[in-house]
């Protein structure tokens, strides 16, 4: 007969084995797994920092700066600076106007990636890149991988009048 | 005319259903009444049917100056195209995913799920609930009758009503077509298919809401809401496998899950249903159990607008995730609502209710489907904290934070290989075998022999020890199954009829298996890079690849192709056994300015050849890039006997008999719902 008074020793046992066990699996995890998200201006600003560990950063690619050699395998690419501000994009236009801008604009900060293997088909001029890597002693981001923004579903192309 | 008629029907039923809404709270105890706003909802239903109806009209007659018709028709595209259009921009998908939740607001009034009147009321409320939240959403946010008009300064705007400084309807010359990446067989289905299981989960969302309302629940109820959740989890598996396809086909990297924050949110929803569905597998014992499994029935629901808001709202990176939306706000107020409202009745049915009686001695039985279902939750909790890092991360340090797959992959590893063992001890123990040390004797056979076949298929063949790990898993299970045919376990009790649901599950859990193995061979995927001419050849692993031509020609007046003819070989020493011939191209789209590749797939059940056409180059050379893919046929293969097996399960509920007695239920004392605290009862 369950004893309704007697403390609920088995549920306490329960309850902390799976929150050891979700500490155990989720921590390292989260220290191996997670990174800062930086734009290419507050990468630049604190280069010493981000040559020491991985981090993400969302740019522009300005597709004439896109060059890759076959024989070496390796993929040479610029992206601009945007901004991550949801609220500045918003007021530059939307994603579409904000790429724009940054690919056009000479005074963005600009920097130079460098990967290894062919050019993702999506990457084109004012696309926006989303990369993970290192920053190189030399300034070059080495990017171990590229996710290029799936252009939006929901386009907002204006036709024309 | 059309876009009109649209609007008023939209109305209309925005206007049934908060009518509906008014006489639940206020009026459900007198049966005029409810059977009015019961004929509301249905009036609703058809209202919402016929402004899709009207819509997808209007896509299939290239009706441009419609801005929602506009973005994702083109008058080069054939009619099936243009009707898979309608889930190929936001909004067309807003109103099909409305509709959707319209039909399970039909359902709830229409059929008797229960004969107790005093649930019927409640099930229509909270039925109707989500299909009102969503229809607001389409008539105010983002409608898909707005137009575009021609403003004095000639720019064009789009907008339901006419503008104030506008000169005329706008008439564009075409539509800018659905995106490339759009254009393929698993997106004519994947998207359809995976609304159809997040809807359907606003069923058992209602069922659990309206048992918990008013306290009465018992197993006849329980089973419909195992079923009205089966059927969700069916058509969800369906959808993530064949949005598994498409990523593997169309994304161009040879994979099938990035861990991607889009992908993440819809995984949500089948952790917590597969859950639900091993909780519901056990006849109740206690009432408080019954509590906590309908809410894992409400958080499925919880988490499928919360999918909604993360997938439409742009708050997350991914490459699904679209521009930022009017429909952010509304949408986190939904889930907010929808979360609250069902934290708030579920708590407080905690406290109602009678006293639980005995329990009853712990079985083997229990042990594994609370167990799984346990894993199931522990794996929605990781994935949650994920999701939240890029928001909690930057609250706490100031940065922006994210998480990559690396994360997911390190915590969630674990955890699926012990659901791994766990299906492999599931489903055929027998029920009522307690925990004791007689009960090891098959397992522990099992076991053994499952060590001895691993060993065997080590030293056989070059499996990695995932993939061993996975043939131990399934031999044990096999083993099991057979056991449980010889014992008679797998009949119906004093006949010799197979219990079809028990066939069913093990179908399911075969795909389970087969999509592990499929899970551990991609681990072992080989990447092979190399720039041909035409009759050169480069080696991928085991094969030999060989270009033998390329050409190019167009499709249409907006689309070229580019496309290889690619050779592959047996490594042989002399490599002339021809393997298959494979077509990879790369697809120009000068409207999007696109150019994408389409790869070229020699399949087998053991591996997939997968060739990527990268680039041609302008000496007329091609560069290509092959993966090797060990059993990557194993994870649709698997996902497909999931779903069939799902269907099966179905197979008896369709021929059922419903005892009707039992849901004549008598109030038992000291059995309350939340309802009973609510005026209008």
């Amino acid at each position: 007969m369950s004893d309704n008074r007697s403390f609920p020793w088995k549920m306490v046992v329960g309850v902390v084995i799976i929150l050891a066990a979700l500490g155990i699996l989720i921590v390292p995890s989260l220290q191996s797994g997670a990174q800062y998200y930086v734009t290419v201006d507050e990468l630049l600003a604190e280069p010493a920092r981000f040559q020491q560990e991985t981090v993400r950063i969302s740019g522009a690619v300005i597709g004439e700066s896109i060059v890759w050699d076959p024989e070496t395998d390796e993929l040479l690419f610029i992206i601009a600076s945007v901004p991550a501000d949801l609220d500045i994009v918003a007021a530059q236009g939307g994603f579409q106007a904000s790429l724009h801008q940054a690919v056009t604009d000479p005074s963005r900060a600009r920097l130079t990636v460098h990967a290894y293997g062919s050019p993702p088909e999506l990457l084109q001029d004012e696309v926006q890149a989303i990369l993970t890597g290192r920053l190189g002693v030399d300034g070059i981001f080495q990017a171990e991988d590229i996710l290029l923004k799936c252009p939006s579903r929901y386009q907002e192309e204006q036709p024309l009048g | 005319m059309i876009a009109n008629t649209a609007l008023a029907g939209l109305m209309l039923a925005l206007i049934a259903l908060l009518y509906a809404s008014a006489v639940i709270l206020f009026k459900r105890s007198d049966d005029r009444w409810v059977e009015s706003a019961r004929r509301a909802v249905q009036s609703a239903s058809l209202l919402v049917s016929l402004a899709l109806g009207l819509f997808v009209y209007l896509l299939l007659t290239n009706r441009v100056e419609f801005a929602a018709v506009y973005r994702v028709t083109r008058s080069t595209m054939s009619a099936v195209t243009r009707l898979t259009a309608l889930w190929g921009g936001q909004t067309g998908s807003l109103l099909f995913w409305t509709w959707l939740l319209g039909m399970v607001a039909l359902v709830t009034a229409s059929v008797s799920v229960s004969s107790d009147s005093r649930q019927q009321p409640w099930l229509l409320f909270f039925g109707l609930l989500p299909f009102a939240g969503f229809l607001f959403l389409v008539l105010f946010l983002d409608n898909p009758f707005s137009r575009w008009w021609l403003l004095a300064d000639g720019s064009s705007l789009a907008a339901v009503f006419l503008p104030g400084d506008a000169v005329t309807v706008m008439q564009p010359a075409d539509g800018i077509g659905l995106n490339p990446l759009l254009r393929h067989p698993a997106m004519v289905l994947h998207p359809p298919v995976l609304y159809l299981g997040f809807t359907i989960f606003a069923l058992p969302f209602a069922q659990a809401m309206a048992g918990l309302m008013t306290g009465i629940w018992n197993r006849d109820v329980l089973a419909s809401i195992r079923r009205s959740t089966l059927v969700g989890w069916f058509f969800l598996t369906l959808g993530l496998i064949l949005g598994s396809r498409w990523a593997y086909d169309v994304l161009g990297w040879g994979g099938y899950w990035g861990w991607d924050p889009v992908e993440i949110a819809g995984l949500l929803p089948w952790l917590t249903s597969s859950a639900a569905l091993h909780l519901l597998a056990i006849r109740s014992r206690t009432r408080r159990r019954d509590v906590l499994i309908l809410g894992v029935v409400l958080l499925t629901f919880c988490l499928v607008i919360l999918g909604s808001f993360l997938t439409r709202s742009g708050i997350l990176t991914s490459v699904h995730t679209f521009a930022d939306s009017p429909l952010s706000p509304a949408l986190l107020v939904l889930f907010t609502g929808v979360s609250l409202v069902s934290l708030v009745i579920w708590i407080l049915s905690m406290k109602c209710g009678e006293k639980d009686h005995k329990p009853g001695s712990l079985s083997f039985w229990n042990v594994i489907l609370d167990g799984s279902a346990v894993v199931l939750i522990l794996l929605l909790v990781i994935c949650l904290v994920g999701l939240s890092v890029p928001v909690v991360g930057e609250w706490v340090t100031g940065r922006a934070m994210i998480v990559g797959p690396a994360y997911y992959r390190q915590a969630t590893g674990p955890l699926w290989m012990l659901l791994l063992v766990l299906t492999a001890l599931s489903p055929l123990f027998p029920r009522r075998i307690a925990l004791r040390y007689e009960s090891l004797r098959a397992p522990g056979i099992a076991l053994l022999m499952a060590v001895a076949v691993g060993l065997l298929a080590r030293g056989a063949l070059a499996l990695s020890s995932g993939e061993i790990s996975v043939v131990m898993a399934m031999t044990m299970y096999l083993l099991l199954a057979f056991l449980a045919v010889r014992e008679g376990r797998l009949t119906s009790p004093g006949s010799h009829k197979p219990r079809v649901r028990f066939i069913g599950v093990v179908l399911i859990h075969l795909g389970v298996f087969f999509f592990a193995s499929g899970v551990a061979g991609m681990e072992g995927q080989e990447t092979f890079q190399a720039t041909l001419s035409p009759g050169e050849r480069m080696t991928a692993g085991d094969y030999s690849i060989r270009l033998d031509d390329i050409s190019r020609q167009p499709v249409d007046e907006y689309r070229n192709v580019t496309v290889a003819s690619v050779s592959i070989y047996d490594r042989a020493p002399d490599a002339i056994h021809r393997i298959a011939e494979v077509y990879p191209g790369l697809e120009e789209d000068l409207v999007y300015e696109q150019v994408r590749a389409l790869p070229g797939v020699a399949s087998s059940v053991s591996r997939d050849i997968y060739v990527l056409f990268t680039a041609w180059n302008v000496n007329g050379s091609a560069s290509l890039r092959v993966l090797v893919n060990p059993l990557a046929n194993c994870l649709w293969i698997g996902g497909l006997l999931m779903a069939a097996g799902a269907l099966v399960v179905m197979i008896p509920d369709v021929f059922r008999h419903r005892n009707d007695d039992d849901l004549n239920t008598i109030k038992k004392a000291g059995q309350t719902g939340v309802a009973d605290n609510f005026p209008g009862s």
